[in-house]
């Protein structure tokens, strides 16, 4: 999505959610609209099955209606908020299991299940299916390590020291990868997008 | 920008920053626009990164389940309340209502000790959060009781420091209303583990009023000797109130 469209999708979603904290059912079902399945996507790439994923969005949804009153655009994009809500409470509930997370293989992730896509409309998907198929490219870019590590980082439950024990580096490494892993994602997508 | 803020702000984002770092960064975003922007592309990759993933349909049904138990929450204050630091005269009403709280469950505490003395040998920690966002309670056993008061103060305090650096590990969580006195145990809550530690069940009184939204059940009260943490953001402190040892309780404050 061009920088532009970017910015009023989360200037429209701030006031959705401003809207949602006031009891607006409406805007909250259009947040749902927006962000129910890429949420949901989220879900299930952390914890590896769709029966665990549907409680969890159910639960990150009520609190994104519980919450919604308090996000403040200072601090982040509305999208932002909604992710971190639905980490957390994946987080939450693994640690709580003491569960592996079944993570899916890395590069081939990006729009391995077309036939799924969120988007009804035909032009939407297309859409969809030509951004997932960038960034698989990106990260086919990315040195393995840094993707690795910005991976784990963001799709499981582990902790900076289990993430290093896991790749065998000090914590600082893992975090310096991190780091290195976005901004290379970061200026492939927009090396693309030109 | 240095590699070090950048890397901030890559962790920032991907919310891997503990508390205190996370409220440190969000106050340097505030002044420091060029941090802003960059923090603003971080998000978006990954935004990007996020919306490719295999495209999953919510079943059908599900925004309806959600809508039914948003409806079973209990209704909120009008969403302008501040979303930074509370005026003080709010953090101490919160003061107030924590305090009578605590103060609530530390008698009824003392008097079961009082009646069931053995009980004292399983002493647990009990950590109750209140603010305008999210509150939490937890209760977490301790392996034996301190020996004395300065001993108490210091596990108790520790203890408190460790728990709120992780509030995301706390067993137990409850949402506040907003209302004065008022939060509910959120029903995305687990049971408790062991059963024996809550009453769910129904039961009138006053602290289960205080504690309790009219509307959910009540969390009910631990029938076991206690102490008590509170923390309020805005104020960045913890008062601790233990009914052990004390028959009006014993009160600290552990940082400020």
């Amino acid at each position: 999505m061009p920088p532009e469209q970017e910015n009023a999708a989360a200037v429209e979603e701030a006031g959705l959610l401003a809207l949602a904290g006031r009891g607006d059912h409406d805007a909250f079902r259009l947040l749902y609209a927006r962000y129910g399945a890429p949420l949901f996507s989220l879900a299930v790439r952390f914890v590896g099955n769709t029966g665990d994923a549907e409680e969890l969005l159910q639960d990150a949804f009520v609190k994104i209606w519980t919450n919604a009153a308090s996000y403040d655009s200072r601090k982040s994009r509305p999208f932002t908020w909604a992710v971190t809500i639905m980490r957390r409470t994946c987080i939450d509930h693994l640690r709580r299991r003491q569960r592996v997370p079944a993570m899916a293989p890395l590069p081939e992730e990006a729009g391995a299940n077309p036939g799924s896509a969120t988007n009804d409309d035909g032009r939407q998907m297309a859409e969809a299916h030509e951004d997932a198929g960038l960034l698989r490219e990106a990260l086919a870019e990315i040195p393995s390590n840094p993707r690795q590590a910005l991976e784990l980082a963001l799709f499981s439950e582990m902790t900076h020291a289990e993430i290093a024990r896991r790749l065998a580096q000090p914590e600082g490494t893992v975090k310096s990868w991190i780091r290195r892993g976005l901004l290379d994602l970061r200026a492939t997508l927009n090396s693309s997008t030109r | 920008m240095n590699p070090q803020l950048e890397e901030l702000a890559c962790l920032y984002v991907l919310d891997r920053l503990d508390a205190r770092e996370r409220t440190s960064f969000e106050a340097s975003m505030q002044t420091d626009s060029e941090l802003a922007a960059f923090v603003r592309e971080i998000e978006s990759t990954l935004e990007q990164r996020i919306r490719a993933l295999p495209g999953l349909e919510p079943p059908a049904g599900l925004l309806a389940r959600i809508e039914a138990r948003v409806d079973r929450l209990p209704a909120r204050l009008s969403p302008e309340q501040p979303r930074t630091a509370a005026p003080l005269w709010v953090s101490i009403s919160r003061w107030g209502i924590a305090a009578l709280l605590l103060l609530g469950f530390g008698a009824m505490e003392f008097r079961h000790l009082q009646r069931n003395p053995a009980a004292a040998a399983r002493p647990i920690v009990v950590f109750v959060g209140l603010d305008s966002r999210q509150s939490m309670l937890s209760e977490v056993p301790l392996r034996q009781r301190p020996k004395d008061a300065d001993a108490s103060f210091v596990q108790l305090a520790s203890l408190a420091e460790q728990m709120w650096e992780k509030p995301s590990d706390l067993p137990v969580k409850l949402h506040s209303t907003g209302q004065a006195g008022e939060a509910t145990r959120s029903s995305t809550l687990p049971a408790a583990r062991d059963s024996s530690r809550f009453n769910n069940s129904p039961r009138p009184g006053p602290v289960n009023d205080t504690i309790c939204g009219s509307s959910t059940p009540p969390l009910g009260r631990l029938a076991r000797p206690a102490s008590f943490h509170l923390r309020t953001r805005p104020m960045d402190s913890i008062f601790s109130l233990s009914n052990r040892g004390s028959k009006h309780g014993l009160a600290h404050w552990i940082s400020s």
